[in-house]
């Protein structure tokens, strides 16, 4: 087995191009990318990118995500409540899609990001096949939960009847804006060939002392 | 094209191997992580812009007219894609409708716009200008377009308000339920290392 670092190759992220680096660091022949062998400092900015979502998912889902007025009164739903709702009135499918989409995606996205983070920090040679599944898992799901921005997007824009009912998105709907975004940002900030690099412990060894030398 | 013996470095796990270029198959995979190395079609370029323009005139069509009208008590509403961005833009939530004009509105458009510049030049044997810079901005964008997700969103609308009101599709729905299909074939059927192989040609 050997991989491109231990040839000082590197592949372009931009267009894929394969071009020696004996440097370290370097521009794509091609299409002038910024080379490396890694992405750099891929853990650090995984990490804040995740710490920062997980802290936004409380009040993503404490705080109202859409705010309904009507000639009753007014009602304030958070992503739960809203769940719930749908579950009592017996819209099950729909239910469990948003519960699905909007909460379970989330926190298990959040969940695997922190399970590659330790493994990887830790060096672990431990399935490194079912860790990259879950990795393109985790950037092919991600998409799915900014569902309920767009539910209340929609309804907030169509229910405007001033008289009879009006619906708001709220606050929540920042958070949990910003609970999509930053998870993404985190999986693409996350470099999957740390999960094989452990793997290769005598090549590892012998790249480090390459790279000190620069 | 005469077929070449290639070394490659899987983007995922950095395994280097030989592939045959052109490739044997369809989708060339590595063979220590599985992930996608190569997706080959001969004419990949040429569906791809055939593709793209089908779904530029779907998507125009999506945004011009409304998605959905509702018939509350008699009051009729209905409202487009660009008038629910605009709506939540004048609420306290502004940032939102940010994320929302740009992952339903502006990296789709300019996906569509700009692999159209691309693929027409390149099919008329000319190199594009700035087609670096723009390839590695369809790079970073393309996981940022939603427009699949915005159309189930629509229908989560759709079935909560039914409770409430009639609820009549409008056309932008039907082009929107086609467009998807569309995009996603169009993304499916380009590797981008395609079109430098064609550009490197152009020169």
């Amino acid at each position: 087995m050997s991989t491109a670092r231990q040839y000082r190759l590197a592949s372009c992220h931009d267009c894929g191009l394969l071009s020696k680096l004996p440097s370290g660091h370097g521009h794509c022949p091609r299409c002038g990318a910024a080379l490396h062998f890694r992405k750099p400092n891929s853990m650090a900015k995984t990490w804040a990118y995740l710490i920062a979502a997980i802290i936004l998912y409380i009040p993503a889902n404490v705080l109202p995500m859409m705010i309904t007025g009507s000639i009753v009164g007014v009602q304030s739903d958070t992503i739960l409540s809203g769940v719930v709702y749908l579950w009592v009135s017996g819209e099950w499918p729909l239910a469990a899609l948003v519960f699905f989409a909007s909460i379970m995606v989330p926190m298990l996205k959040m969940i695997a990001i922190l399970l590659l983070l330790i493994t990887c920090g830790r060096r672990s040679n431990w399935q490194p096949q079912q860790r990259t599944k879950l990795y393109r898992l985790v950037e092919f799901v991600g998409r799915w939960s900014m569902l309920d921005i767009y539910v209340v997007t929609i309804l907030a824009a169509l229910v405007q009847v001033q008289s009879l009912a009006s619906i708001a998105a709220g606050p929540a709907a920042v958070a949990f804006a910003a609970v999509v975004v930053l998870t993404m940002l985190s999986a693409m900030s996350f470099d999957p060939r740390l999960i094989w690099d452990p793997l290769d412990k005598e090549q590892e060894a012998s790249g480090e002392t390459h790279d000190a030398k620069h | 094209m005469t077929d070449t013996i290639e070394l490659v470095a899987c983007h995922e796990c950095d395994q280097l191997q030989r592939i045959h270029y052109p490739p044997k198959n369809r989708v060339v995979r590595c063979c220590r992580c599985n992930a996608e190395l190569y997706r080959y079609h001969p004419d990949a370029i040429n569906r791809t812009l055939a593709l793209a323009v089908a779904s530029l005139l779907l998507f125009i069509v999506a945004n011009a007219f409304p998605i959905v009208a509702i018939d509350m008590q008699g009051n009729v509403l209905a409202t487009s894609m660009l008038g629910a961005i605009e709506h939540l833009w004048q609420t306290h939530v502004a940032p939102v409708s940010i994320l929302v004009a740009l992952t339903t509105l502006i990296v789709p458009g300019v996906t569509l716009l700009t692999l159209i510049y691309l693929l027409t030049l390149l099919q008329l044997g000319r190199r594009p200008p700035g087609a670096a810079q723009l390839l590695r901005l369809l790079n970073l964008s393309r996981p940022w377009g939603m427009i699949e997700v915005y159309l189930l969103g629509i229908l989560v609308s759709v079935v909560k308000l039914m409770a409430y009101a009639s609820v009549v599709p409008g056309v932008s729905l039907w082009a929107l339920v086609l467009l998807i299909p569309l995009m996603a074939a169009m993304l499916g059927s380009l590797h981008f290392d395609l079109i430098w192989r064609r550009m490197a040609q152009c020169r």
